[in-house]
């Protein structure tokens, strides 16, 4: 009957680990969540049946040993638990076991919803697995077995595991063994996560976008947009979706009041909305301003408003006019596209009286000035520049959009354009001398993407050796904002890390990656008062199948503040 | 049949139906097409004078494209003649012709109407009942005009894609009977095509004019003056002596496209000497043969002078002066009695293709100081003349070279009549073959001779001299100390060239040393002998002698530099192993153990070379080139006032720029600068030129362009007839145009400085500008000027109609 009880334990951790159509956090389930020796697999699946239909019982596959008479795990599972509990202390770590998630180091935020602690265990004599979280206080470890490779606390195991993670780190370790010979361990490794006592109180707002990326009407309403919530145990509510126009970019304001987005309205590639944050938005064409109102050179492509920025305070936005920009899909899946202008100066618009004007500093026209960020005093502005890069494309006259039968790599070494980051006041449109940011100019790579820290006192950029956007090598820095020593960031990840955002409260930072897949997903990091991060949290309930998640901004509103955002019927 | 092809015939059927229907129309509405004369002794009051009028508004707004052998549609509107001539869909430059045309040269090919319409030209002023409403109805230039009047030239920056302002645009010769169709397809494309239309008062003028039927009043009587001067000349060149016809012979051979200038006569007028079946005292009938050499066709013809009629156009203006001392040099060269004429040569082709046989009597060193006296001329011949059309017409040479003569008095091969008729053989032309298409068999054979002349030259020169001391800088002609033709500088624009006196410009890749058997034959290969009427054979057959003739002159060059350093220099010229590979084959260097009488001191021999040149021509090498080749930084010409001072210091900066960064900058342009007086303002031209790795193929010039080597020459006043852009800039500003003009690297960058400098084709005041550059030229050079040709002005930039998308 202890078999059968055992069993009937080990099928519910099945059914139960992890949720259904929930992501686990790390890597897709394939991934992750292989049963690597199929023998087994198919031994478990028979075991599973037999207790399903022979025992009829229920069990948990959790323990919190610090709750007495807890009924979250069966007596004989317990049993085995403590058992493996008591051998383990003896156990040297083994190789071949790796906790993929979370990150050794990482810090949660207190309100955020349980991950999934996912492992890879190369031993083939793994077959079941131990799960201890431990703490540095006197509180008792929660233990947890699971037949693959991943666990998902439920959210009162989850909930204690971060209210005794706040002072000191828990320890979380994975034993591999053998179903067969309980008593043997074969694998093992631990990490340390803490939670902060920082609240990230934002939400966040991001697309998704299918891979690869292609244009054309049929793919722009396959674009979804969400307003996700980092507490919620469920997938963010999309906000805005089957758009007959492409969209992109997006930013609010500080106090969260406006937002504003680059959509092409009514063909407009230059047209953007700004409007206040309600509950449900319905974008009519007082709401858009185009940049192609920016009087251009015949010569010149229409302008698109590319990285337009909205000022803080809502006043302005700046953005890249007169640009040209070189623009190809890649062969490449994760990569499918190299983009970045190569000619373009700033101009500012003023929200109130909808006047253009260029960016005085940031026009010089033998320069490509582009992906401005504001200071959130609107004291400054920070930019990316490069000189003119006009000889990568064959015919000036005739700009389009290249399909390259070659990977993202060789486009880069074909076409190694480099940006500075060079930072000027505004002056209330005024403008000012451009002075090359320390730390991030003319250090042999390429700098882009600076966003500002709300305290004033860091700017994050993003490096790599070429290119502007969705480079495989790009890395977050960290610099004082008037230039000084750049500092790789901690939360950087194997594979493209880039478009980050500040939380209002400066306390956190979201940013993309590619680390773990090809479909781009959120992480979170945390900053302490010096500028440093810690490794960072992977929201993955954020993403879908097939869908990267990008651009993702922190917004200074509660969850529901947005529930739609559509085009008005009337056009 | 294929159904292609039945449906090609079916829309062929249709169409022709279509455009007979419409004829039909016309001829019920206004009546058969018939002969018109619009001659009246006199304008009544209210009628609009051609001459007065309406000629000086064709000028200046139609001329510029509608002039010469490229006029669309053969449309000369120089002259009231090209006007009641009209048009045809044949082209003059048909590089794809297999058989020879018929020439259709204004004023010879045809003396009346009807016989212009039997060779296919449709008319443009009405030929149907002459009623005010027929006379528009069917005129093309009424239509034509008013179509732009209806649709103007978008007031946009860039003259929009769908205009074709190439070279080679496809010919839309319509009717007037025709003309709805035309209107339909293209409505943007009335006239002046690609450019900003007549005003108000030049548009009513001309619909006027033709409303009223088109009228013209007698041409006014040739001066009396003018009578008594072209007596005197063509008593001289109807001489009777067997002498004198041969003399006569041989200058007209010569002059045959000259723009002939009588110097007391006014500036602006001009003569063509011509062969005619009347006497002097009578009027003028032109034998119209296709060379100046083919047989007259007459017993008896006279030399005699006809007055140029036409718009003087700059692209074939090539003036020749004659005055009392181009007379006794005629004499003093050819009328002596050191020499006799005992028999005239014959008119068939082999002998009279050929001048050093057809002029064997005549003394070689006359001749050749008959070249020389006006070499520019000559030289401009070459290159102003129906062969200079096109590119591939024209990479046979440089893009910037320059030319110098050897001495008639010192040069044993230029002044040896009996060893020139010894090799006469050997210097036959290919233009002596006529039309035949079997390319290869002729080019061996001429090759072949030219290798021969080339032996028989080296042996001669060998005996004469067998120290093999060479020449020495006095082997050079000078000018005899004042005659400016002695040094030339060529430039060569893509798709034509342009000579001037003086070396101009910085030390160019080449240059050419001419003898007069090299002269004579360029002149019988591309002027004489060139028919541009000719088939494909004619004109390849042309350019491909031409390349022997280039090295020719090249290795003339390389003989003046040392020994060890010719080899060297040439493969500089021609760099890649097939164009040495050809050059190793045609034409060997050789010579090479002949020495060099200069004594060199740095190693750049080709440069001292230059120097010692202009050295030894003194006077003759004219004013230094302050603008191109200033050592000194900051030198300009203390001759000159404080503004064109100012605008040389700046300007001079530009010939600093070079290599691809140039690559989007215009082969000539032509800068105004504006001083905020009038009469003080300044032109300058900028000449872009192009380097390739060698000039020993026709095609494939683009593979062959060492865009590293471009370079940039300033000069002052006008050099080019074909503008490709118009800069106007305030003297205040020349420094900052400089300044951008310095910064220009890619097309992008062009374009921004265009923007703000150039005259663009929508320009609302690009006529007023190309006014101003023409009566700049007259003013400057009253005599030698003549209207630019626009019609290979080019945009500043063209956009793509695609819009950029994501």
């Amino acid at each position: 009957m202890a078999q059968c009880e055992l069993l009937h334990s080990i099928s519910s951790i099945v059914v139960k680990n992890p949720k259904p159509g929930t992501r686990p956090e790390g890597g897709s389930p394939k991934d992750k969540f292989a049963i690597r020796n199929p023998k087994s697999g198919l031994l478990i699946i028979l075991l599973v049946s037999i207790a399903l239909n022979h025992c009829g019982l229920s069990g948990i596959n959790s323990w919190d040993s610090q709750v007495r008479g807890s009924d979250q795990m069966p007596d004989s599972i317990r049993h085995l638990v403590q058992k493996l509990a008591t051998k383990s202390k003896k156990v040297e770590n083994h190789t071949g076991l790796a906790i993929t998630y979370p990150y050794d180091g990482a810090v949660f935020p207190p309100e955020i919803a349980a991950p999934v602690i996912v492992w890879e265990d190369a031993n083939a004599a793994s077959n079941h697995w131990l799960i201890v979280v431990e703490f540095s206080s006197q509180r008792s470890p929660i233990y947890a077995i699971a037949d693959e490779q991943g666990w998902a606390p439920d959210q009162s195991i989850w909930e204690a595991v971060k209210a005794n993670s706040v002072r000191a780190p828990a320890k979380i370790t994975v034993y591999g063994f053998d179903l067969q010979h309980s008593d043997t361990i074969v694998a093992k490794n631990s990490i340390r996560i803490s939670t902060s006592k920082d609240r990230v109180d934002a939400s966040i707002f991001y697309r998704q976008v299918q891979l690869p990326f292609k244009v054309g009407k049929k793919n722009f309403k396959k674009l979804k947009w969400r307003l996700g919530d980092i507490s919620s145990y469920e997938k963010p509510p999309v906000v805005m979706e089957n758009l007959p126009v492409c969209a992109s970019c997006h930013l609010f304001s500080k106090d969260g009041t406006l937002i504003s987005m680059e959509m092409n309205y009514k063909e407009d590639s230059g047209a953007h909305f700004i409007t206040s944050v309600r509950e449900n938005i319905e974008l009519s064409a007082e709401d858009f301003m185009s940049w192609n109102d920016f009087p251009r050179p015949e010569l010149l492509p229409k302008t698109r408003g590319l990285f337009a920025k909205i000022s803080p305070s809502g006043k302005y936005m700046v953005s890249t006019v007169h640009e040209i920009s070189y623009a190809a899909l890649t062969n490449n899946f994760a990569f499918c596209q190299l983009f970045f202008p190569t000619y373009g100066v700033l101009a500012w618009y003023s929200v109130d009286n909808r006047e253009f004007h260029l960016l005085a500093g940031a026009d010089d026209y033998d320069f490509v000035q582009t992906d401005p960020s504001w200071s959130w005093d609107e004291k400054y502005i920070v930019f990316a520049r490069s000189t003119t890069k006009n000889d990568y494309h064959e015919d000036i006259t005739n700009i389009h959009t290249h399909i390259e039968d070659a990977d993202i790599q060789e486009l880069n070494e074909k076409f190694p354009i480099q940006f500075n980051l060079y930072r000027m006041p505004f002056n209330q449109g005024k403008g000012g001398i451009p002075e090359p940011l320390k730390g991030a100019s003319h250090n042999g790579m390429s700098n882009y993407f600076p966003r500002y820290s709300p305290d004033g006192k860091w700017i994050v950029f993003t490096r790599s050796r070429t290119g502007i956007m969705l480079q495989p090598d790009s890395e977050l820095f960290i610099i004082p904002a008037a230039g000084g020593e750049a500092r790789r960031m901690r939360c950087n990840r194997e594979l493209f890390n880039s478009w980050h955002s500040f939380s209002p409260n400066g306390k956190w930072m979201l940013f993309s990656s590619k680390a773990n897949t090809p479909f781009t997903e959120i992480f979170l990091t945390h900053i302490d008062a010096n500028g440093v991060d810690s490794p960072p949290v992977c929201l993955s309930r954020f993403s879908d199948d097939h869908y990267a998640a990008n651009v993702p901004e922190f917004v200074n509103i509660g969850p529901g503040a947005i529930k739609k955002i559509k085009i008005s019927a009337q056009r | 049949m294929k159904r292609a092809s039945v449906y090609f015939i079916l829309t062929l059927i249709i169409v022709a139906g279509c455009s007979a229907y419409r004829t039909a129309q016309f001829k019920r509405r206004y009546g058969p097409v018939r002969t018109v004369d619009r001659t009246v002794s006199s304008h009544k009051s209210g009628e609009i004078s051609f001459y007065d009028e309406v000629q000086p508004i064709l000028e200046r707004r139609c001329d510029v494209c509608h002039g010469c052998y490229d006029a669309p549609c053969q449309l000369k509107l120089t002259c009231y003649e090209g006007l009641e001539r009209g048009g045809t869909t044949k082209l003059v430059y048909d590089s794809a012709r297999l058989r020879p045309d018929k020439p259709t040269r204004l004023f010879v090919d045809a003396n009346s109407v009807e016989e212009w319409r039997q060779m296919g030209f449709h008319p443009v002023l009405n030929e149907r009942d002459q009623t005010p409403p027929a006379n528009l109805e069917n005129s093309v230039v009424n239509l034509m005009l008013q179509l732009k009047k209806e649709n103007p030239l978008p007031e946009t920056e860039l003259l929009p894609a769908s205009f074709d302002i190439s070279l080679d645009k496809k010919q839309n010769c319509t009717t007037a009977e025709d003309f709805s169709e035309y209107k339909k397809k293209y409505p943007l494309w009335g006239m002046p095509y690609a450019l900003p239309g007549l005003t108000d008062k030049e548009h009513k003028t001309i619909v006027e004019w033709l409303r009223q039927g088109g009228l013209i009043t007698p041409r006014p009587p040739m001066s009396a003056n003018a009578k008594k001067i072209i007596n005197q000349w063509e008593e001289f060149f109807n001489g009777t002596s067997l002498k004198q016809q041969l003399v006569s012979r041989y200058i007209y051979e010569h002059l045959f496209i000259a723009h002939i200038h009588f110097d007391d006569l006014p500036d602006r007028e001009f003569y063509r000497l011509v062969r005619s079946k009347t006497p002097p005292g009578e009027p003028v009938v032109e034998i119209n043969t296709a060379r100046p050499y083919d047989d007259p066709g007459v017993e008896k013809f006279y030399y005699r002078f006809r007055p140029i009629e036409t718009t003087i156009v700059a692209k074939n203006h090539t003036v020749y002066r004659m005055n009392r001392q181009k007379m006794e040099l005629y004499r003093e060269l050819f009328l002596q009695d050191d020499y006799e004429v005992n028999k005239l040569p014959s008119y068939d082709l082999k002998t009279a293709s050929n001048p050093f046989k057809a002029f064997a009597d005549l003394p070689a060193i006359s001749r050749y100081k008959f070249l020389l006296d006006d070499a520019q001329f000559f030289v401009m011949g070459f290159i102003k003349g129906p062969v200079c059309r096109g590119q591939i017409a024209l990479n046979v040479i440089n893009d910037h070279f320059f030319v110098a003569f050897f001495d008639p008095e010192k040069d044993i091969i230029s002044n040896d009549t009996a060893f020139l008729a010894s090799v006469s053989d050997y210097l036959d032309l290919p233009t002596s073959g006529e039309n035949k298409l079997n390319i290869t068999i002729l080019w061996t054979d001429y090759q072949d001779k030219q290798k021969k002349y080339l032996a028989a030259k080296g042996e001669y020169l060998a005996k004469l001299d067998p120290a093999k001391t060479g020449n020495d800088i006095t082997h050079i002609w000078n000018g005899d100390g004042h005659n400016r033709n002695a040094l030339l500088t060529i430039f060569r624009h893509f798709d034509s060239a342009s000579v001037v006196k003086g070396f101009v410009g910085d030390t160019p890749k080449t240059g050419w040393v001419i003898d007069y058997p090299l002269f004579e034959r360029i002149h019988y290969l591309l002027v004489a002998g060139f028919n541009v009427f000719g088939n494909v054979g004619h004109q390849l057959e042309t350019r491909l002698y031409m390349d022997f003739l280039r090295m020719e002159g090249e290795n003339n060059f390389l003989s003046f530099l040392p020994k060890d350093k010719r080899v060297e220099e040439r493969a500089d010229w021609y760099k890649g192993a097939r164009a040495e590979h050809k050059i190793h084959l045609e034409d060997p260097l050789r010579g090479l153990q002949w020495d060099t009488g200069i004594v060199y001191t740095t190693n750049d021999p080709k440069k001292e070379f230059f120097e010692q040149i202009i050295e030894h021509a003194g006077p003759a090498a004219g004013p230094k080139d302050y603008l191109n080749r200033c050592p000194e930084k900051n030198c300009v010409d203390k001759n000159t006032g404080p503004l064109e001072q100012r605008a040389d210091l700046a300007l001079q900066k530009v010939t600093g720029k070079r290599g691809p960064e140039i690559q989007v900058v215009q082969d000539v342009a032509f800068i105004h600068v504006v001083t905020g007086n009038k009469d003080n303002d300044l032109a300058y031209t900028v000449i872009r030129n192009k380097a390739l790795s060698n000039n020993s193929f026709m095609f494939g010039e683009e593979r062959r362009r060492i865009v590293e080597d471009d370079t940039l020459t300033i000069v002052k006043g006008y050099v080019g007839n074909y503008p490709n852009s118009f800069v106007r800039v305030n003297l205040d500003e020349i420094e900052e145009f400089v300044e951008s003009f310095l910064k220009i690297r890619d097309q992008l960058s062009y374009y921004n400085v265009a923007r703000k400098y150039a005259i663009r084709r929508t320009s609302p005041n690009f006529w007023e500008e190309a006014d101003w550059h023409y009566q700049k030229y007259l003013k400057d050079e009253p005599v030698e000027a003549g209207l630019f040709d626009m019609y290979r002005f080019n945009r500043i930039a063209e956009k793509s109609d695609a819009e950029f998308t994501w």
